[in-house]
């Protein structure tokens, strides 16, 4: 392959405007090639866009593992996961085979530096048989204590390069980027560590700090619905809305990984990241521009303009819960402790709830109530933001009047409704709340892109917008690791505290009960 | 006692129903209203609209106007709403007065013109300054520079604020692979500086197709307005094959247009690219065995790379050609391949 080809050139002539992102060439190394990510989610996102061409075709994927085995057998393992979960079915031949001759695997431990010297080579290998320009894109899909070790590996051994930041000269440089899972850290101390360590190896514009959430199509509509509908804008702030509520619940327990959950808990596992990110995306100022750091400074700023909890808040606005037996879909299952490997006497909180306050011209007053937990009475991930209600001067003298709810529906059967209240036809003045709706199945029958394919995609054209920056983290932590702190003090004495299959501990209820307020059924 | 037969059938009762644009079809030719159907059905599997399709019946001679509200079972679950009218060339007159009460308020429209738009209809001038986006389709032209001459002579957004040509459409994967192929400065040279470029092209006819040549015609004007060639001449080869000159650098570039039959493959469809430079590079993009991908292949003097093979996006009514159609930015690359075309004044 002709050593000078750099695709920098910035009108090419038989490419009109942008048709989507275009990945550029790279090998990407997926660390922990073994594991469940790369087979249910990494590997079929890959497949996937290389099926609809958005993959570029100097393309290589290599799977990092300890697991004995060749090209062949991941390249058949590979298969059968995409058979099982590609998005588009079935699988075309073809198409699998043609990708599949990307596929490639490299046998070593996370810590030999004869493996990552083989590694170097083999992929010199690949930039030679394949065209890929000595792009590399790193993809740590294993423990978060595997991860400055393999990045310090990387870095030795020529692996990760020294970012160029002067203009023209760093579009001529191959690049080398890091994807990192969640999460980072375990509180802030431990996240700031992590971040220090691997700032000695990678500068911040070659970190992808991943949270799939942002790859989702109804999230990514967030900005889309509030800042292309003046309607709404105008009326997004505390004059006209009472309060915000994000409810994140999911059907499913701990199953087998109960000892992974031990060493998480759902503050770390969806409350730090997941959940913060769409708070930030529904409170955040309009950014300047598209650009990834436009985008990310705002919802730095609503992080940072979050009120910091008070020993009150604590006690009486953050509650915590843990699922004891119940039924779901009719089914009996069991509570949290009964579980495999999680002790009997487990303190780790499969719910909690909390209130919080921006503390911002927009948002001054307007609690956002929070809850996130496993084994509800169904999965569901939503938004809904609650107006103040109308003055009942005119109707809603016999019956208050119900306030309008946006409710944003993320998954599943994504939605958008609006309701509102209606004359019921007759004699009477009576007064019903209706729905206006818009489903995402019923107008666009087309699979959507899977969040990793997105994000995917991202990673490979260098467009980090949709993930997360470290101060974004860190304001994160640096609101929540007191949670975690007051937790450590006492053991929760009341767990188990809710059924599975319900709504969540009572307390959780009690604490919008305080503020005349109620959760809006799941 | 079953709960479910004491609930009634909800599937029976009225509900919202969705709709994100009105789909607004016209078409003449007898032998193309079932190919317009089925465009329309095919739609119906990705986006829910509103159809109003108007079938002008020009060989009646007689007054003859019908409206029917179509049930189109089968359209798929989202498909509700449909009206054709049949009409005699007499009773056109009357087809706004059924369409414009029909269509949904405040949605685009999208207008699909299954014959060329440049010429003035009785119908087309009441419809078209509503409509949102024309599509129309170059096979159903005789004479393509005329046409090309005629869309020209005009701004590009006189027929519509948006507009485009189905045969442009469906040759986007190929322009999306050529793009991709040649995606270095250094490929881009090499392809500048072709001596031979070789396009074949499935010139099996169907009733619906008869203009096979068009979609190889727009190929090798797109590749000459963008690679600033200049023509020279074109002249019929044996075997209905096409041979037009280009020049660039005071070389000639020879393109070379040459017909197959494959009964499997949709008539008009390209087959085959093979670029030769005088740099010494043979690039070549096979898609012969499948529809759906391409196999490329690149020799140059020095050395040659394995085939790869590249999908071809959009090249059949799925949700990328959809999107292309209904989404895609007026092309300008679109409008510098009609001025190409105008230079080569010929009929098709």
């Amino acid at each position: 392959m002709d050593a000078s080809s750099r695709s920098a050139f910035s009108a090419h002539p038989l490419q009109e405007g942008v048709s989507g992102r275009e990945a550029e060439p790279c090998i990407l190394v997926i660390f922990g090639a073994s594991g469940d990510l790369t087979a249910r989610k990494l590997v079929p996102a890959l497949y996937q866009l290389g099926a609809e061409g958005r993959l570029p075709h100097h393309f290589a994927c290599v799977g990092f593992a300890r697991r004995q085995k060749d090209d062949a057998l991941f390249r058949e393992e590979m298969g059968q996961a995409v058979e099982k979960y590609a998005r588009v079915q079935p699988v075309q031949k073809r198409e699998w085979n043609s990708f599949a001759e990307k596929l490639f695997y490299h046998c070593s431990d996370f810590h030999t530096d004869s493996g990552y010297a083989l590694l170097r080579e083999r992929l010199k290998h690949l930039d030679a048989q394949l065209g890929t320009r000595g792009n590399r894109l790193y993809y740590l899909s294993t423990q978060p204590g595997e991860f400055i070790k393999i990045v310090q590996k990387l870095q030795e051994h020529g692996l990760i390069y020294p970012v160029v930041h002067r203009g023209d000269e760093e579009k001529e440089q191959p690049w080398s980027r890091v994807i990192i899972e969640k999460p980072f850290g375990y509180d802030y101390d431990s996240a700031v560590h992590m971040q220090r360590e691997l700032s000695q190896f990678l500068d911040e514009s070659q970190c992808y700090r991943i949270d799939h959430w942002l790859g989702k199509e109804t999230v990514q509509n967030l900005l889309v619905f509030r800042f292309t509908n003046s309607i709404f804008e105008s009326i997004w702030n505390r004059n006209f809305i009472d309060h915000v509520q994000i409810s994140v619940g999911e059907e499913l327990g701990v199953g087998s990984r109960g000892l992974l959950w031990e060493h998480s808990g759902m503050l770390r596992d969806i409350v730090q990241n997941h959940v913060m990110q769409i708070l930030s995306l529904i409170a955040m100022e309009p950014p300047t521009t598209l650009k990834a750091d436009a985008v990310r400074d705002e919802k730095v700023k609503v992080i940072e303009a979050i009120r910091p909890l008070t020993q009150d808040d604590l006690e009486n606005f953050v509650i915590r819960g843990q699922y004891g037996p119940g039924f779901i879909q009719g089914e009996p299952v069991l509570g949290y402790r009964d579980e495999q490997n999680v002790p009997k006497d487990s303190c780790i909180e499969t719910y909690m709830a909390m209130r919080l306050f921006v503390d911002n011209w927009r948002w001054a007053g307007v609690p956002f109530y929070i809850r996130a937990g496993k084994r509800l009475l169904r999965r569901t991930t939503e938004i809904a933001i609650t107006f103040k209600q109308a003055p009942g001067v005119l109707y809603g003298s016999k019956t208050p009047l119900q306030p309008n709810v946006l409710l944003i529906r993320i998954q599943p059967n994504e939605s958008i409704l609006l309701t509102m209240n209606c004359k019921v036809p007759g004699q009477e003045q009576t007064i019903q709340r209706v729905g206006m709706d818009f489903k995402y199945s019923s107008y666009f029958s087309s699979t959507p892109p899977e969040a990793y394919e997105r994000l995917l995609c991202d990673a490979m054209s260098g467009d980090s917008t949709l993930f997360a920056r470290i101060d974004e983290v860190l304001a994160s932590w640096t609101l929540l690791t007191p949670v975690l702190d007051d937790w450590k003090k006492e053991k929760p004495s009341n767990f188990p505290n809710y059924a599975a299959g319900l709504v969540g501990p009572k307390e959780a209820d009690v604490m919008l009960q305080k503020d005349n307020r109620a959760w809006y059924l799941l | 006692m079953n709960i479910q037969t004491l609930l009634p059938n909800l599937a029976s009762m009225q509900e919202i129903k969705p709709c994100l644009f009105n789909f607004v079809v016209y078409c003449e030719q007898q032998e193309r209203f079932e190919y317009c159907l089925e465009l329309a059905r095919s739609l119906a599997k990705y986006f829910p609209f509103r159809l109003f399709f108007v079938h002008h019946l020009k060989e009646k001679s007689s007054n003859h106007y019908r409206e029917t509200q179509e049930g189109l079972n089968g359209w798929g679950a989202s498909f509700y709403d449909a009206r054709l009218v049949e009409s005699s060339s007499e009773e056109l007159y009357r087809v706004p007065f059924s369409l414009f009460p029909f269509l949904a308020p405040q949605l685009p429209i999208m207008l699909f013109w299954d014959c060329d738009p440049t010429e003035e209809k009785s119908l087309l001038p009441s419809i078209r300054p509503y409509a949102h986006r024309l599509i129309f389709d170059s096979e159903t032209l005789t004479d393509l520079a005329a046409f090309a001459e005629r869309m020209l002579s005009h701004d590009l957004g006189y027929l519509a604020r948006e507009q485009i040509d189905l045969n442009w459409a469906r040759l986007a994967g190929w322009v999306d692979l050529l793009a991709k192929v040649f995606d270095t400065e250094e490929r881009i040279r090499h392809l500048r500086a072709s001596s031979e470029i070789y396009i074949v092209y499935n010139a099996r006819e169907n009733r619906f197709f008869h203009h096979s040549q068009t979609e190889a015609l727009y190929l090798q004007a797109h590749l000459a307005a963008q690679m600033g060639w200049q023509y020279e001449t074109q002249e019929p080869c044996d075997k209905r094959s096409l041979r037009v000159i280009y020049r660039y650098e005071d070389q000639p570039v020879r393109v070379l247009i040459e017909p197959r039959e494959i009964e499997q493959r949709a008539p008009g469809s390209l087959l085959y690219i093979g670029v030769r430079s005088r740099l010494g590079t043979e690039v070549t993009m096979d898609s012969r065995e499948l529809a759906t991908s391409v196999k490329v292949k690149s020799v140059c003097d020095a050395s040659c790379t394995l085939p790869y093979v590249l999908p071809l996006r959009g090249s059949r009514f799925n949700s990328r050609f959809f999107q292309q159609l209904l989404y895609q930015d007026v092309s300008r690359h679109y409008q510098a391949m009609l001025k190409m075309l105008l230079q080569q004044k010929s009929s098709t």
